[in-house]
């Protein structure tokens, strides 16, 4: 009697099982995108600006890497607490910013007289980049269901570098400048949307919102000087 | 008397190679997603690279002129600027570069918007070398700039 023939394995499914696969790793593999510090050049201009003392947290460091704050010689690891004092200090402190408030009736109102003086000289780009900013003030209001205070426009933390000083130095500067922001940002996002500033993510929508307003309140302001000596 | 010889060995059937191409496209899928290109390198100056906590991911779909900062190897103090490929003798050359790429319409298209200059620098680098590239890059009009840095855990 003839052996009975051996039967050919089914192979149709094999298609499922290697995409099944296919999508496991598809979801599990994440992709290591390169770490940078992102920074934007100011337009070349000549005008020169006219701050006030007292709206500049000045950052020095000299051709030794020698950090200064506000004139004095100090550790690195002080910018931190100076950029937090700057941001966050009480309300009339000696040598540090006075706060603008910002509410939702405030925005209204400025956006209106805007939108008025827009009308009568519809190209003055000034009074176009104040309808932005107040725009997104007006937002964040809505965001935090509540107005909040922050630093006038021209507030910021200046770094003063010598031509001989280290690029190391001064990426460890901007380093600190950013751990004191963020985490003033994150006590911010953790009291009013209960949750740590680094969770939230730009690519969905209602985290984007959240974002932007904490953002208004503490911007991040760093303006570099053109190049001087600093001793 | 027949044809065919019965009874005697008898093969056994050939396994299915349909299911082949999948294993094959499966494997080319997972390859495709999983590679991350290795970082351009420098192949001309020696970079060591800062590393700090703060930092955010670089935008994915971008376009980029790469600014290398570096030591020329075996030379001691000898810090030379490479932008894409080449060597930089003076810097007017950055601007002149730019500016030719601008012209381009894939790269016009996005300047303001994904075009960035992205920079590797050594630690050691004295910062009038970077002002100096910062000044072309403002006559170049290409404002955006990001560090490449390594995060410290």
């Amino acid at each position: 009697m003839a052996k009975r023939e051996v039967e050919e394995i089914n192979a149709g499914s094999m298609a499922d099982i290697a995409f099944l696969l296919l999508i496991f790793f598809l979801i599990t593999t994440t992709m290591n995108l390169p770490q940078v510090h992102e920074e934007r050049l100011p337009q070349k201009s000549d005008v020169e600006f006219l701050l006030n003392e007292k709206n500049v947290l000045q950052i020095m460091a000299n051709k030794n890497d020698k950090i200064g704050i506000e004139g004095e010689f100090a550790e690195i690891e002080d910018i931190q607490n100076a950029v937090k004092k700057f941001y966050q200090h009480k309300e009339g402190t000696p040598n540090q910013p006075q706060y603008i408030e910002v509410s939702r009736k405030i925005c209204e109102d400025t956006l209106e007289s805007l939108e008025n003086a827009l009308n009568v000289y519809p190209d003055a780009p000034l009074f176009k980049i104040e309808q932005d900013a107040w725009t997104r003030r007006l937002d964040a209001c809505v965001a935090f269901g509540s107005g909040f205070q922050t630093l006038p426009n021209n507030a910021t933390v200046s770094i003063q570098l010598d031509n001989a000083t280290k690029y190391v130095t001064y990426m460890s500067v901007l380093d600190q400048i950013m751990q004191g922001l963020n985490s003033l940002r994150d006590s911010l996002c953790k009291d009013k949307f209960g949750v740590s500033f680094e969770r939230l993510n730009d690519k969905v929508e209602s985290d984007k919102q959240k974002i932007s307003a904490i953002r208004q309140v503490y911007p991040k302001k760093i303006m570099k000087e053109k190049n001087r000596s600093v001793q | 008397m027949s044809k065919f010889s019965k009874g005697k060995k008898r093969k056994d059937p050939a396994i299915s190679t349909a299911a082949l191409p999948d294993i094959v496209f499966m494997l080319l899928f997972f390859f495709m997603v999983t590679t991350v290109f290795k970082e351009k390198e420098s192949k001309k100056l020696e970079i060591d690279k800062v590393a700090i906590k703060e930092t955010i991911d670089l935008e994915k779909n971008i376009k980029a002129s790469y600014f290398w900062i570096g030591r020329v190897p075996g030379k001691v103090d000898d810090f030379r600027v490479q932008l894409d490929d080449d060597l930089i003798n003076d810097y007017s050359e950055i601007r002149e570069y730019l500016i030719k790429l601008r012209k381009n319409p894939e790269y016009s298209q996005v300047w303001d918007s994904r075009f960035f200059n992205v920079f590797k620098v050594d630690k050691k680098t004295e910062m009038r070398i970077v002002r100096k590239v910062h000044d072309e890059l403002k006559e170049a009009e290409a404002f955006k700039v990001v560090y490449s840095v390594n995060r410290e855990k």
